[in-house]
């Protein structure tokens, strides 16, 4: 372990043909973590990491990996391996060779023996050893992406920069694959940062999670510490699953009014909150929110909207006249589309966001769970 | 809206079965999702009922008329494709009537479905826009409106949502489902993603090299296998496959000196005395930690984990890593003990993958 973290990214600004993709960009990936970055298309993910691996110019700011500031070295004198969905192998070289190749360049010059060694035991970790006299053209969408792992794998870099890795394959093969990803991080206690826009391979993979937007982080933290203090709508937009439902809703007389919902939530509930008076939006955790049949005392009423199955379980969508939500519920509960039901917000649950600029305006003790 | 049987249907190519005998009713309003693997035959079954495929033999019915000889533009059918294709140079309204107003419809009577649609899609600003100022999953719908508004026979969907981004996906996933029940259309739609079936079906038909594996509804699905492809295809993370052999007392975990005392009472005799070996499918959700020295069985426990508010484990039988839930009121950790609920144990035969001991859907 070092003291210092693996990468730091300091003040970086990046622009392409006049159009912003970093905006003053700051993030700390700690050594031997693996940092999620989560955002939607073209909130600056791809850019952050080509800037860590130095594939790009920056306009402004620094880029540390292991405390040593490389902002001016260049791309391979960093040490990083960096992954890209369209898994970059040369069509030229079967899977044995692509693996080694980074091994055989003039920065390494390891000997042809060394070298088969590491490409096996490489290859047999990631399940690959029976392809390794394949052409990579005759490879299917999940084996191309394990050569790529594989051939970034193979030269023991400081740090793994992985971008949308497993976007393009199905279900069942990333889910086989963030696995693997997991295994290698506790056998080589490697480093990794890791873009990607879907919630659930994030949260699958990652020690800590970076929300990205706009060419900023707008938050980091733990999946745990997001929960219990959500920076902004956008995070909750993005976090959860279902994600976070919101309700308009105003201040008023010591009250969070919810539009036309029955309850009238004390506004201590929510600590101590910035605006005392006027429009808000109120961001409530789907867990957080009671559902039942229509017509329950003291809840206010919403009409089902659509019903997905999940196998164990099932989530609704619910259409209130303040917002919809959408939530799981046990199987139990037999809803279908255009029922009436009810729902209720605990006291004490939820957040307060600015309805123009988005951000926390509460500082809930209580909020989360 | 029509009523779909397929009827012993099988399609030829070159002399490989692509569809193999395969018969099903597809009710009046329902939505029905082929599923499947790449291969399995699913898109071609689709494109038989649309009429772009023949029959090598056995029977399309459209409400019990044989339409095997119409072709696709006899049919009545609307398709909506993986990529859509919106005439660029005309409006969203105009792209939505075209179907209308190229078969002669009146004015009246298109105003009157232009109303309908606009109201069922909840179309408005988009109506007077150029598609290439929709986002992908808005011209989506877009397409889906001009598919329904001349009354198909029953819409067919070929992956409709696979070009479309993740984060768009899943809104246009609920939108779908709504959409579907709204409109009370016939409908068939072909994936290979089992969330996607799960979440839209009132019933699956799960394929598997030209022939039908399990038709059910998404919840007797996921419960009730008929057989270990079905049980490993449908659901995430894929069910635990463990290998059992039948010992004195017990059931043994692969090749582990564990073996499970009260499950052997869940099997019929004949599976037990058969000798033959079995293999145990255990979703994570039905396998937990416990502290309890009385409960459950001692494995390796490898790797606890959150994921959201939920906490995984990983534990071993062999080389073989196996995915756990624990529940969240659980203080158990790596050394606890790994508990399998009992009403969770699928029993397959290792030599067919057919289930055991339980009345399944077929």
């Amino acid at each position: 372990m070092t003291a210092d973290p693996m990468l730091q990214l300091q003040g970086l600004r990046k622009s392409y043909k006049g159009k912003a993709a970093l905006r003053g960009l700051d993030l700390t990936v700690n050594d031997n973590e693996i940092f999620a970055l989560l955002g939607p298309t073209g909130a600056g993910k791809s850019s952050t990491l080509l800037a860590s691996a130095g594939l790009i110019d920056l306009d402004a700011g620094r880029v540390k990996l292991a405390g040593r500031d490389v902002t001016d070295a260049d791309p391979g004198s960093r040490d990083v391996a960096i992954v890209f969905e369209g898994f970059n192998l040369l069509p030229v070289l079967d899977v044995k060779d692509n693996i080694a190749f980074a091994l055989r360049s003039p920065a390494f010059r390891e000997s042809e023996d060394e070298i088969g060694k590491r490409v096996g035991r490489t290859a047999e970790l990631l399940r690959i050893s029976h392809l390794l006299d394949r052409d990579v053209e005759t490879l299917s969408g999940g084996e191309r992406q394990r050569v790529a792992i594989a051939r970034a794998l193979v030269r023991r870099p400081i740090m793994f920069l992985l971008d949308e890795p497993l976007s393009a394959l199905d279900l069942k093969l990333r889910e086989g694959l963030r696995a693997e990803l997991r295994q290698i991080h506790r056998q080589y206690s490697s480093t990794m940062l890791y873009a990607t826009h879907d919630y659930h391979g994030a949260i699958a993979i990652a020690d800590r999670i970076g929300i990205i937007d706009g060419g900023v982080i707008q938050q980091a933290g733990t999946i745990d510490d997001i929960y219990r203090l959500p920076a902004s709508v956008l995070v909750g937009k993005l976090i959860g699953s279902p994600s976070m439902a919101f309700f308009q809703a105003k201040v008023e007389a010591g009250h969070v009014v919810v539009k036309g919902a029955e309850q009238r939530l004390p506004v201590e509930g929510f600590g101590t909150v910035a605006s005392s008076q006027g429009g808000v939006l109120l961001g409530v955790w789907p867990e957080d929110i009671d559902v039942g049949p229509a017509e329950s005392a003291g809840a206010s009423t919403g009409k089902i909207y659509a019903v997905d199955n999940r196998g164990f379980e099932r989530a609704i969508q619910v259409e209130t006249s303040g917002g919809s939500f959408r939530k799981v519920v046990p199987l139990s509960m037999h809803f279908t589309q255009g029922d009436a039901c009810s729902f209720r917000i605990p006291e004490g649950a939820g957040f307060l966001f600015d309805v123009e600029s988005g951000k926390r305006i509460s500082q809930a003790g209580e909020g989360g769970r | 809206m029509a009523e779909i049987t397929l009827k012993n249907l099988s399609i030829e190519f070159g002399g490989f079965k692509a569809v193999d005998e395969v018969s099903l009713t597809v009710k009046n309003g329902e939505f029905v999702v082929y599923l499947g693997p790449s291969g399995c035959g699913k898109t071609t079954t689709l494109r038989c009922i649309a009429g772009l495929v023949r029959a090598t033999s056995g029977d399309v019915l459209f409400d019990g008329v044989r339409v095997n000889d119409l072709t696709a533009s006899e049919r009545n059918i609307a398709m909506v494709f993986q990529f859509v294709s919106l005439y660029p140079h005309l409006k969203i309204k105009e792209n939505i009537v075209f179907p209308l107003k190229a078969r002669g419809v009146a004015k009246a009577e298109i105003a009157r479905k232009l109303d309908w649609v606009t109201d069922v899609f909840k179309l408005g600003d988009e109506l007077s826009r150029y598609p290439g100022a929709l986002p992908p999953g808005a011209r989506q719908k877009v397409a889906l409106a001009r598919a329904v508004i001349r009354d198909p026979a029953v819409l067919l969907l070929d992956e409709p949502l696979s070009a479309i981004d993740e984060q768009f996906r899943e809104e246009m996933r609920w939108e779908l489902g709504h959409l579907q029940r709204q409109l009370g259309v016939t409908t068939i739609y072909v994936t290979h993603d089992q969330r996607e079936a799960m979440s839209l079906a009132d019933r699956i038909v799960l394929m598997n090299n030209g022939r039908i594996v399990q038709v059910s509804e998404p919840d007797r699905m996921f419960f009730d296998p008929v057989d270990v492809f079905a049980g490993q295809f449908i659901g995430s993370p894929s069910m635990n496959l463990i290998d059992l052999a039948p010992v004195e007392g017990g059931l043994r975990l692969g090749d582990s000196d564990v073996t499970l005392t009260a499950a052997r009472d869940l099997l019929p005799q004949w599976a037990l005395s058969a000798g033959r070996p079995l293999k145990l499918g255990v979703r994570a959700i039905n396998v937990h930690l416990t502290d309890d020295p009385s409960f459950g069985v001692a494995l390796p426990v490898d790797d606890i984990f959150s994921v959201g508010r939920e906490r995984f484990f990983s534990f071993r039988i062999g080389d073989t890593v196996h995915q756990g839930v624990d529940k969240r009121s659980s203080t158990a950790g790596s050394e606890g003990r790994v508990h399998f609920d009992p009403e969770g144990l699928l029993f397959f035969d290792a030599a067919t993958g057919r289930r055991v001991g339980a009345e399944v859907a077929a």
